[in-house]
């Protein structure tokens, strides 16, 4: 596939607890394309999460191979991991992770810190992508100040700061009112509608996942099914999964 | 906003267990700051105290190698004798060689004095063919203050004192002449001038200052000129007798008592006891101040271990609890591409930063309270040193005491300076970046997937 952002094939993840063994993904293939917005759906304990966390680069896959961008990142070691995680992807967790001693704008410029980028270069990037998630105005507030709603709107500029090749939200509508995820999902929807950004996102609620493009459903470790959410893909994309 | 903007809000974020450990550090830093200077200045004042107690024994020993072995040897004074010049009975010849053959003897130094009537004059004659003369002040001038003293082969020169060289009166002269010459501060006679002593021609080559022990000399020089100028050839008021040891001294002046018991014959070997004892009290203060500096660096270098210890243990218990408390952060931080090392820079640097503040504090503190604090852990010691006095009672011999009286050493007292500061802010640093270390690394190695499941 030509515009395929991330390629999964024969995916394995097996760790101990205590003293059983547990395998959460197996041989798990999946292709997802540029500008994609993708949905992971599956009952507790499907592995969805693990999931993210292997695209993601924060925990390591037992086998298998995981293509980001044309990098295999399932036999990366921590010391390169690190600079895929900063440069190539952006993260929304569930319970924003917002760092509460910074204000929303320094939450955003945080990400483009760690990156290296200038104080000025910085500062303009964090107001541009406030204002693109609808919080012009409430740049110095800290989280504790802001709803949950914009919580996450702060968290959804942060991921976007470094103009990463993917988005992973981990279940980003979980802790808000009807209306704020609501809100949120058109906020996600536009940035994949306006931006193209590829987004995959984790989520428990059917009426989200159908927002999205494509809906994938894990279970015992596998992609068991995918439905063809009611939006159209911005460009042409196409999943291979089992 | 860098790391630092980051690591100071980080920390106010948490501003009550900020500033309780901020107080702990700053109490042990404080106490890190104040023991250095004061063991230093405790230092000097018992090393002090060593060095002069050592002198006072080097004195001592100086004035028993001096007198211990002395005799001195001379008939009474007899000032309307047959010869009111000499003003006692002279010592002849065949005595001096009855005494060089006692055994023991080492030296015999007969001296000449005598008082020039007609030329006013106190004529004081010395041998000058062995350096021996120099043990005893009272044989040459000690405290020459202009030109030299007289030396091994001298002839034709003498050495005169203060009194002598301010007041000479060539001639009678006149009352008013006297009178001013009594009162006069400029010297009449000077180094380098002629000088003629009942037509024998002398230059001036010293003048001999006030001595508080030993009487002024007059004119003193070689005892054949003292024999020329007053015609008494061969003849000495006094010996100077010098035995090798002083355990042979008694024996000694008993030989020569026996030789003529006219003779008088003072020594100061009886004194000895009374020195003893002094050098026992020496000893004394010398090993009591050297216990003390024992003490005092062996309980401060105790204090600083005890400090340093607790300045680590309390940043590492701090930042421990910190890593644990905000390992979802560092979960974030790491999800978001921060590398080990800015996870491990951030929790040394705020470790340091910790440490910086409360080093900052408690040199402002350490500024009022170096005093009390020093005196309250570490032992106290005497700023003052008993004085020891030779001669107190204006005698030779070994007339030496300690005076009731005492000196204050003059020692820099412990204080607050600048290389100091600049030593206990890298301290401090120091013990920051070492106490934050370990947790440093276990945030850094903490494993984001791990992380961000922590609750």
């Amino acid at each position: 596939m030509n515009d395929c952002v991330l390629k999964i094939e024969n995916l394995t993840k097996t760790y101990k607890l205590g003293k059983r063994n547990v395998q959460p993904l197996t041989n798990l293939d999946l292709e997802i394309g540029k500008g994609e917005f993708t949905a992971i759906m599956g009952p507790s304990g499907s592995g969805k999460t693990t999931l993210l966390n292997i695209i993601g680069c924060i925990d390591k896959a037992t086998s298998g191979t995981v293509l980001l961008d044309g990098v295999d990142i399932a036999k990366m070691p921590e010391s390169k991991l690190y600079k895929i995680r900063r440069d190539k992807i952006g993260f929304v967790f569930q319970n924003f992770n917002l760092l509460p001693y910074l204000n929303a704008r320094e939450n955003v410029e945080l990400a483009m810190e760690l990156a290296g980028k200038f104080k000025g270069q910085r500062k303009q990037r964090a107001l541009e992508l406030l204002g693109t998630v609808g919080l012009s105005g409430r740049e110095q507030h800290r989280p504790q100040r802001l709803s949950q709603g914009e919580q996450q709107r702060v968290a959804i500029a942060r991921a976007l700061a470094n103009d990463p090749a993917i988005i992973l939200a981990d279940e980003p509508t979980g802790n808000l009112d009807v209306t704020n995820k609501q809100e949120i999902v058109k906020l996600l929807s536009d940035l994949n509608q306006k931006q193209g950004t590829t987004i995959i996102m984790v989520t428990h609620d059917e009426q989200v996942a159908a927002q999205t493009h494509r809906m994938l459903i894990l279970k015992d470790g596998k992609v068991a099914e995918h439905n063809q959410a009611k939006n159209k893909l911005p460009a042409a994309s196409k999943g291979d999964f089992e | 906003m860098g790391i630092l903007t980051r690591t100071i809000k980080s920390l106010n974020r948490r501003k009550t267990r900020t500033a309780i450990v901020i107080a702990a550090l700053t109490l042990a830093l404080t106490l890190l700051i104040v023991v250095p200077p004061s063991i230093n200045e405790r230092t000097a004042y018992t090393q002090t105290t060593i060095e002069v107690m050592g002198g006072y024994n080097d004195s001592v020993a100086d004035l028993v190698t001096l007198s211990a072995t002395e005799i001195q040897c001379e008939y009474a004074f007899y000032p309307f004798g047959p010869d009111p010049g000499l003003q006692r009975n002279p010592i002849n010849q065949s005595l001096y060689s009855a005494i060089v053959t006692i055994p023991d003897v080492n030296t015999v130094i007969p001296v000449l004095d005598y008082w020039l009537s007609n030329v006013s004059l106190s004529i004081h004659g010395v041998p000058l063919n062995d350096s021996s003369y120099s043990k005893d002040p009272a044989i040459l001038p000690s405290n020459i203050t202009a030109g030299r003293n007289l030396q091994v082969g001298d002839s034709g020169v003498i050495v005169v004192d203060e009194i002598v060289a301010k007041n000479y009166i060539w001639g009678p002269g006149t009352p008013e002449e006297q009178i001013a010459a009594l009162y006069a501060k400029d010297y009449v006679l000077h180094v380098g001038d002629s000088f003629e002593i009942s037509g024998h021609k002398f230059t001036i080559v010293g003048i001999e200052g006030y001595d508080p022990v030993v009487s002024p000399h007059g004119v003193t020089m070689s005892l054949e000129d003292a024999w020329a100028v007053t015609g008494k050839a061969g003849m000495a008021s006094k010996y100077f007798i010098f035995v090798d040891n002083v355990d042979s001294v008694g024996s000694v002046i008993q030989r020569i008592q026996n030789l003529d018991q006219k003779l008088m014959l003072t020594a100061g070997y009886l004194q000895l006891n009374t020195v003893n004892g002094l050098l026992s009290q020496i000893d004394d203060v010398t090993k009591s101040a050297q216990s003390t500096l024992t003490r005092i660096q062996s309980i401060g270098t105790a204090e600083i271990a005890l400090v340093v210890v607790g300045v680590i243990v309390v940043i590492l218990f701090m930042m421990l609890h910190g890593v644990r408390e905000r390992t979802k952060e560092i979960g974030t931080l790491k999800a978001m591409g921060a590398g080990n090392s800015t996870i491990l820079g951030q929790f040394i640097l705020e470790g340091m930063l910790l440490c910086l503040i409360s080093v900052v504090i408690a040199l402002a503190i350490s500024v009022f309270v170096m005093v009390p604090v020093s005196n309250a852990i570490l032992p106290v010691v005497d700023h003052r040193i008993p004085c020891l006095s030779i001669y107190p009672n204006g005698t030779r011999w070994l007339d030496v005491e300690f005076t009731s009286g005492s000196s204050t050493i003059d020692v820099a007292p412990a204080s607050v300076t600048p290389e100091l500061m600049l030593f206990a802010i890298g301290l401090a640093l120091l013990l920051g970046a070492v106490g934050s270390l370990y947790p440093a690394l276990k945030a850094a190695r903490t494993k984001p997937a791990e992380a961000m499941r922590y609750e």
